[in-house]
């Protein structure tokens, strides 16, 4: 089964009432039933603060000459480039806000569930027939928000990656992982430590992190989160984002040894990794806080792949880095970047918090599945101009009219 | 197999799309970033004031939110039905929905309140009342200002 139809099952199983669950918005006729029905109706804010998310995005380079170790697998290979298209969803779980002991600090906790599907194309021209690899994953995180200066974030990723060139033999789970402190000092400041299990830079590897955000999230702001990206981006109005950024792209795949890139042709299998540094500038517009879509382009450097195999590295072992036979850098390519996310669900205000503007940001960066590919931060509200006031239509602020106001 | 895909994505997306436009409606997102940026001036809160009031804001909104549902029903059941299908039991759930939503919000007021004044200065809580005055005033003044909707909602 392809990763596109369980992304899809996994999606209906979660929300079998997609359609049918706003059948309970319409009152019921029976004028009996009516103070039972309006009673049930009453003290049920909503529960989560995070909407649910799906998202879809696609990245792509142009060709580019190898530059390997192995100079006849280089003439083999070709030209290479790369195409990746990416499918992520997350949704809340569970989520609870509580008061603290000071009865004003509002604590809260988030539960996630995690979906992520990705294909990703690396096309060799010498190569006549093409890898198609693939990646699927399911899991979960947990977000706490002290209600005071700490946030803690966690991510489990567990996930797998094969090739459909060949299946036999291919697929192989990996299990990737986050674990974040943040500390947030201000609106303009805040300070993250944390450590990584990650197959970003196309090898398995620990990696602590450390980050900080000087700014905004709701206005301007710079974040330096390293080893994932370092961003200026610029919330020019409620519908458009602008930035600037840095960030690895990259991953560790199953590679099927039909082709023999490894020279024994006995090994049926070998391990692909590659990733590369894109350099670029984005454009987020959002059309309120559902619907948002980007476009980005910029210029891919320190690209580089490499293919590993477990009878050339006698010596890995689950925790190890992975000892490649090739590794090959190539040449800046320009690349580009289109993606759109959708999201549903009433949640909680969140206006004005800036705390929970951390915890949006944390749960977008750290995206699904360890692609480092998320869908931005649409949902945080721009901070609102006067002007905006002036454009209100009367069905907007009807319902926030009592009788005793006009008076 | 690709047949099945289709299926699969064409139901997905009807799911969404349904999702989407059954959300509530945009506006109030903006309403709210509006609301925050109306009461910073107004009481002009620090950034601690900020950080610690907003949370708790915002949690009485939802609150009052919540309570105020149900009355919003009643009253746009009886606005949009045909008043000769009405009954009398439907003109007293809207009553009591709305005297109960009084009575409970006036219990949430003031347990809001209370915890507002650890957070903001017995001025600025009592500047926070008049702002919330205020910007309904405002609000209501852009729209009476303004000509009618299209649709003719005005």
């Amino acid at each position: 089964m392809s990763p596109l139809i369980r992304v899809v099952i996994c999606l209906l199983l979660l929300f079998p009432g997609g359609v049918s669950a706003y059948g309970g918005d319409t009152l019921k006729t029976e004028a009996g039933e009516q103070a039972d029905y309006l009673s049930r109706r009453a003290n049920k804010p909503p529960k989560h603060y995070i909407k649910s998310c799906i998202y879809f995005s696609r990245y792509g380079t142009s060709p580019r000459d190898m530059n390997g170790t192995v100079p006849t697998l280089n003439k083999r290979l070709g030209f290479y480039n790369f195409t990746h298209y990416n499918l992520g969803f997350y949704a809340p779980l569970v989520t609870k806000a509580w008061y603290r002991k000071d009865s004003v600090s509002l604590a809260n906790f988030h539960l996630l569930f995690t979906v992520n599907a990705n294909s990703s194309l690396p096309h060799f021209s010498g190569q006549t027939e093409q890898h198609r690899l693939y990646k699927f994953g399911l899991g979960l995180r947990a977000i706490y928000n002290s209600g005071k200066k700490s946030i803690w974030f966690f991510d489990a990723s567990p996930h797998s990656v094969g090739d459909k060139l060949d299946k036999t033999g291919t697929r192989l789970p990996l299990y990737s992982s986050i674990l974040v402190w943040d500390y947030v000092h201000s609106a303009d400041f805040s300070f993250r430590l944390g450590f990584t299990r990650t197959f970003l830079f196309g090898n398995r590897l620990h990696l602590p992190m450390v980050g900080m955000r000087f700014g905004r999230l709701d206005k301007r702001y710079l974040s330096i989160q390293f080893p994932r990206s370092v961003t200026a981006a610029w919330v020019a109005s409620k519908n458009v984002t602008l930035s600037v950024y840095t960030k690895p792209f990259g991953g560790l795949y199953r590679f099927s040894n039909k082709d023999s890139i490894y020279i024994d042709p006995d090994v049926k299998v070998i391990t692909f990794g590659r990733w590369e540094l894109t350099n670029g500038a984005r454009i987020d517009l959002n059309a309120g806080s559902n619907f948002s879509m980007f476009f980005a382009g910029g210029i891919s450097m320190n690209s580089r792949l490499t293919f590993a195999s477990p009878d050339f590295d006698q010596n890995s072992s689950v925790f190890g880095i992975i000892k490649p036979f090739y590794r090959a850098s190539m040449k800046p390519s320009p690349f580009l970047h289109v993606g759109l996310s959708l999201r549903f669900g009433k949640t909680k205000k969140l206006a004005g918090d800036h705390r929970l503007y951390e915890v949006i940001d944390m749960n977008n960066m750290y995206d699904a599945g360890d692609n480092n590919d998320g869908p931005g931060n649409g949902q945080i509200p721009a901070t609102a101009k006067q002007r905006e006031l002036e454009r209100m239509k009367y069905h907007d602020v009807s319902d926030l009219f009592d009788v005793g106001d006009l008076y | 197999m690709k047949t099945l895909k289709h299926i699969l994505l064409s139901v997905l997306l009807v799911i969404l799309a349904t999702g989407m436009f059954a959300q509530p409606k945009p506006a109030s997102d903006r309403i709210d970033a509006i609301k925050v940026a109306f009461i910073t001036r107004k009481l002009e809160l620090t950034a601690a004031e900020s950080e610690k009031f907003w949370p708790v804001y915002n949690d009485y909104q939802d609150k009052r939110d919540a309570l105020r549902k149900p009355v919003m029903e009643a009253k746009r059941k009886i606005k949009n039905t045909d008043p000769s299908k009405l009954t009398d039991a439907d003109y007293d759930a809207y009553v009591d929905a709305e005297l109960t939503y009084q009575e409970k919000d006036a219990q949430l007021l003031k347990e809001y309140t209370a915890r507002l004044r650890k957070v903001l200065s017995r001025k600025k809580v009592a500047m926070l009342f008049l702002a919330e005055e205020e910007f309904k005033k405002e609000l209501l003044k852009r729209v009476v200002d303004k000509p009618a909707d299209k649709k003719g909602n005005n």
